[in-house]
């Protein structure tokens, strides 16, 4: 059988999986636990390493150990879990050892709930932790795309010696679609002179994040943001649909992207020049592809399930030159198509009583 | 004569509510006393409690746990236990996936023994761990032990939603038949998507249930 029916949670671990992730460290949250669960039973099958922590703070830093140890490794949670993994996270970023970290975000802040949101994208894309840095962000809109950018993040992580994230909302974790796993094969990797895989017969490796004294600190710091600029103009990327004649421009992604590609398409049944610019890499950030859309059309429409993140991220991308709308729901509330349609009326309308 | 309550269990994500929903209605339309439970206290998105209200509307009778809103706490209602000691009332089970979800069941086990039940196994063959004989005995016998009920038959649910082909049922319900085979379990049914009934006609001897799909994804609603 080709394909396979898979819950979104399921289907990024497996990517995961198939991407020869040696060790998954973590601890259950909803609405992300299916990962864990699925991780639990595969790995094990597999004679790998799966380890249910004490906490997001031990799985972080397990993390952190295997990454040193050169391990393809990965942790998956949602929000109040993945503020937990800050620190670890700022220091495994300036270790500069590889780890991928799955966010399957939900309504916050707090506690919150246990509903979609985008909420986290500020701390996702602007760094998180303290310190200098940043983290590479994916933006799955289906649970194909999941898959293939799941597998995607352990070549970026390994490439840039960093972290690579998937930014996923609760409901890309819950729902259910048909997909096709690739083969499993070796993977890939680069050669890690820097693991500390025991000295014996060579020079001993050390890696660490603390730099006391001296320009040391600087100089990680110079290099941790040469490496973001290679990131930058290596790894943009982003999906667009129905952008021909377009005038009014949905910029959305994951599952405010896959309501706008509906709506999209809707709004064009009814005459409507609408189409949509769905952001993959939410860092780094497609800001001149962005910006060149821009300049064809008339209107953007930011749509997130949070109170406007991105937006400012699209307002810098375009210098603010074309009016930018916002619709954002927070709290897990996940509009409808026909929600989302309203607003493109509200700015179509104006322009239809012109005709 | 069919019996007073009718369980669907199954791995998680099998079709077990969409299967229950549909079930649940059919039988409503000869049997007004039909009431459709949900002691699904596993799942978090796209359950039950969603939709209930578009169910009463169709005039199904319909418990679901108390807590409306959408927490995960693995509480039931009371309402359950005057559902299944009923005397005369007709009661569907949507039971919570896999063997985690088969739990909640155990307590009306020694009930259920007296009153008597048809319990059906949900399979998708297309779900990650039943796609094999092995992977459908497994999974009946984890979940028989979690719940501490008896399989009386298999339910056959073959698809892989949107992309649901000819090719693809009968591909998949051929496992479903051998694992049927090797469990000494009857297939109590077949579903198929509703829009495909016509298309696969008389091609299977069991029994076919229509499914309308409930359960959507936002960008579907």
């Amino acid at each position: 059988m080709a394909k396979i029916l898979m819950k979104g949670n399921e289907a990024i671990a497996e990517a995961a999986i198939r991407a020869g992730c040696e060790a998954y460290f973590g601890y259950p949250i909803t609405p992300q636990t299916e990962l864990l669960e699925y991780m639990s039973r595969r790995m094990v099958e597999l004679g790998r390493v799966f380890l249910q922590a004490e906490s997001e703070l031990s799985a972080i830093n397990m993390v952190y150990g295997a990454a040193c140890a050169g391990a393809r490794v990965m942790t998956s949670t949602s929000s109040p879990g993945f503020s937990l993994m800050q620190e670890g996270i700022s220091y495994i970023v300036c270790s500069e050892v590889p780890a991928v970290v799955i966010n399957v975000m939900r309504g916050g802040p707090g506690l919150g709930n246990i509903q979609p949101s985008q909420g986290d994208y500020f701390q996702m894309t602007k760094g998180g932790g303290h310190g200098d840095y940043n983290v590479i962000v994916l933006a799955p809109a289906t649970l194909q795309e999941a898959i293939d950018l799941t597998i995607l993040a352990f070549d970026l992580a390994d490439k840039y010696r960093s972290v690579a994230t998937i930014i996923a909302d609760g409901m890309i974790g819950q729902i259910m679609e048909p997909v096709e796993l690739p083969e499993i094969e070796p993977p890939k990797r680069p050669e890690q002179p820097w693991a500390l895989t025991g000295a014996k017969g060579r020079e001993k490796n050390i890696i660490t994040s603390l730099y006391l004294g001296g320009p040391n600190l600087e100089k990680v710091n110079l290099r941790l943001q040469e490496t973001l600029e290679e990131i930058k103009a290596n790894e943009v990327r982003y999906a667009e649909y129905m952008l021909e004649g377009a005038e009014i421009v949905v910029v959305a992604y994951g599952t405010a992207g896959r309501i706008a590609q509906t709506v999209v398409q809707e709004a064009r049944e009814e005459g409507i020049p609408a189409g949509l610019f769905r952001p993959i890499t939410m860092f780094p950030f497609p800001y001149d592809r962005l910006d060149e859309v821009a300049k064809s059309v008339e209107h953007l429409l930011v749509f997130e399930l949070n109170a406007g993140q991105m937006l400012e991220d699209v307002r810098l991308a375009t210098r603010d030159r074309l009016p930018i709308h916002f619709y954002g729901k927070m709290g897990g509330v996940v509009p409808s198509p026909a929600e989302v349609l309203a607003q493109i009326k509200k700015i179509a309308s104006p322009q239809q009583g012109e005709r | 004569m069919e019996r007073p309550v009718v369980i669907f269990a199954g791995p998680f994500g099998s079709g077990k509510t969409e299967t229950a929903i549909n079930y649940a209605l059919q039988w409503a339309e000869e049997d007004q006393s039909v009431t459709l439970v949900d002691l699904d206290v596993v799942t978090t998105y796209l359950r039950l409690r969603e939709v209930e209200e578009r169910l009463r509307e169709k005039g199904l009778k319909v418990i679901t746990p108390s807590e409306a809103g959408n927490i995960d706490l693995p509480a039931i209602t009371p309402q359950i236990w005057g559902a299944l000691g009923g005397q005369d009332g007709r009661v569907v089970v949507d039971m919570g996936g896999s063997a985690p979800g088969a739990r909640s069941m155990g307590q009306f086990s020694s009930h259920l023994e007296k009153v008597g039940y048809a319990m059906n196994l949900v399979v998708n063959p297309y779900r990650p761990f039943t796609t094999t004989v092995e992977g459908i005995e497994k999974a009946e016998r984890e979940i028989a032990d979690s719940s501490r009920l008896q399989f009386t038959a298999l339910v056959s649910n073959p698809h892989l939603m949107g992309e649901t082909t000819l090719e693809v049922i009968d591909e998949g319900h051929l496992i479903v038949q051998e694992a049927s085979h090797q469990l000494g379990l009857p297939i109590a049914f077949l579903c198929v998507r509703a829009d495909l009934v016509e298309e696969v006609g008389e091609r299977y001897s069991v029994p076919i249930l229509p499914l309308n799909r409930y359960l959507l994804a936002p960008w579907e609603r």
